[in-house]
């Protein structure tokens, strides 16, 4: 875990010192602010729901930039090599590396939480809901990272991981599309299943469903497994 | 503190490397001589853990380097090809990271990276960012890297290329100043600096060892013969006809001859060194002896010679 730690810190710092990264937050910080000020001016209603609902399609983007450099960047430059020949294990190197994008748009969404405040002050939402939409909305940009990083362990190319990250989280996201409102049998529950966007939405509503949480967890764990055979692949190729 | 036994890497159906054997001893600098392509860098990369080899064993101090990975790791320095640096810091944050992913330990870290950076030279630009930096000092933050952990065996692909002729001189002054202490191998293909750093060489022909020496032994072995040069005051004939009757000794010819100082080339037999018997026959005839050398190992002649060998163009 130490090792993993010394990573993610390096990450952070790497973060804390780009363009791309403060263009990031300002850009999900303007979107946010532009929501929250013309949903509140339209509804005249103290809840956050339909600004989370729609600060979500943010992550589409969001993920992708902060996660594309992560292992593609150090491929291409070779530094890569500095961290497989230390000793320091492959899944240490994913977690690091996950943990440093995660707690970078931990960071954003620290700055986001002036809305509640706000709301606060101005009146009495309910805070159940506002909650679990953070929650959500944690979860929601937890999975894309992880997504994110399995595209970046895959090329030397930041570009080429960026998209393809995308088409992968956009794909997610309209996955129940193919199924339908109606449509039963395996496959069509199969792909309901499969959406994020259904998982995310039921936390904004103010509900937190354990097989919500389980289908986040098991994306994280099943895309950080992929980005260390990734790198495993590296050295065997 | 190195052994390499039948070391084989195939990319898909290309083998980089083919039945690579070899030892190294403890606090020896060993040389990496081949042409580009011919498998040195993969060699290393397996030894340093990036690569997992095909087939074949390899051990670091006495470590696996695949199956006791980390074990070998942790006393293994490295400098990759590519040097590889982050841009966005700092050389002091870059070794210093260096320090702790290669285990040292957190209350030693600062003084370690304030050490090597002494020793590499790079204190004076410690704060600079790594992007703005030139060649040279990228290549000194490199080995700095290599050297953070103190560890028993460094292995170093190219150090010297791309610098220019004093930093080329800093850099090898600095190898060999760690010998002793560390168990070094170096690739290049600079003929000079092998001659000047390495006890012995290794020399890699498409992926096979094609010869394994002392630098002296292998010019020796291939001329087939010790070549010695003799400057000496006395009669030509005389000297050349007494010098040629002593034994090891192969040929003796005049080079030049002028104001009684005649100038020798002498051909003895590899396996004794002539150098001893030719002074003695000089001073027990009373003749001057003005020099007596080794002729220079002529390296750059062998290395041609084993490489392009077996192709049919041999130099």
């Amino acid at each position: 875990m130490k090792n993993a730690i010394i990573i993610m810190q390096r990450e952070l710092r790497s973060y804390f010192t780009s363009t791309i990264a403060y263009t990031v937050a300002a850009f999900f910080l303007f979107i946010c602010g532009y929501l929250f000020f013309s949903v509140l001016a339209a509804t005249q209603e103290a809840s956050l729901r339909y600004m989370l609902h729609n600060a979500a399609v943010t992550m589409l983007l969001i993920a992708p930039a902060l996660t594309m450099r992560l292992v593609a960047e150090e491929r291409r430059s070779g530094t890569i090599e500095l961290l497989m020949t230390a000793p320091v294990t492959d899944t240490q190197v994913v977690i690091g590396k996950y943990l440093g994008s995660l707690v970078f748009f931990l960071s954003m969404l620290v700055l986001s939480l002036q809305y509640p405040i706000i709301l606060m002050r101005l009146g009495s939402p309910e805070m159940g809901p506002m909650f679990t939409g953070f929650l959500g909305m944690f979860l929601l940009g937890a999975a894309f990272l992880a997504i994110g990083l399995v595209a970046s362990s895959l090329t030397k190319n930041q570009i080429v991981a960026a998209i393809g990250a995308f088409a992968v989280m956009l794909l997610l996201w309209i996955v129940q599309w193919a199924a339908g409102p109606t449509a039963t049998g395996w496959l069509p529950e199969v792909l309901r299943q499969l959406s994020v966007l259904g998982r995310f939405d039921n936390f904004v509503k103010g509900v937190v469903d354990t097989r919500d949480l389980v289908f986040f967890a098991s994306l994280i764990g099943f895309c950080l497994f992929l980005s260390v055979r990734a790198l495993a692949a590296v050295k065997a190729r | 503190m190195i052994q390499v036994e039948k070391l084989t890497k195939y990319y898909g159906e290309y083998a980089a490397i083919e039945d690579v054997s070899f030892a190294v001893e403890k606090g020896e600098i060993v040389g990496f001589l081949g042409p580009n392509a011919a498998g040195k860098t993969t060699t290393m990369r397996i030894l340093t853990g990036f690569l997992q080899p095909t087939s074949g064993k390899a051990r670091v101090a006495g470590y696996d380097v695949v199956t006791q990975s980390l074990d070998a790791r942790r006393r293994t320095g490295y400098l990759p090809e590519n040097v590889p640096l982050y841009d966005d810091m700092t050389p002091r944050h870059y070794l210093r990271f260096a320090a702790r992913i290669n285990g040292v330990e957190g209350r030693q870290v600062n003084k370690r990276v304030e050490e090597v950076m002494e020793a590499t030279g790079v204190t004076d630009h410690a704060d600079v960012l790594i992007s703005k930096l030139s060649k040279g000092y990228r290549q000194r933050v490199g080995i700095a890297q290599a050297l953070i952990h103190n560890p028993d065996v460094l292995v170093l692909d190219e150090p010297t290329v791309g610098l220019d002729p004093n930093q080329i001189q800093e850099i090898r002054q600095l190898i060999k100043g760690l010998a002793g202490d560390h168990t070094i191998i170096l690739s290049t293909h600079i003929l000079r600096e092998v001659e000047m750093l390495c006890e012995r060489v290794v020399i890699i022909r498409e992926g096979h060892v094609a010869a394994m020496d002392t630098p002296e032994n292998l010019a020796r072995s291939r001329a087939g013969a010790q070549q010695v040069k003799l400057v000496v005051r006395g009669p030509e004939r005389e000297v050349q006809a007494k010098l040629a009757a002593l034994p090891g000794v192969l040929r003796v010819q005049t080079a030049h001859s002028a104001d009684g100082v005649v100038e020798l080339e002498v051909e003895g037999e590899q396996k004794r060194d002539v150098r001893e018997t030719l002074a003695a026959a000089v001073v027990s005839n009373g003749w001057g002896l003005q020099h007596l050398s080794e002729a220079r190992v002529d390296l750059e002649r062998i290395f041609r010679e084993i490489t392009l060998e077996e192709k049919g163009v041999a130099a």
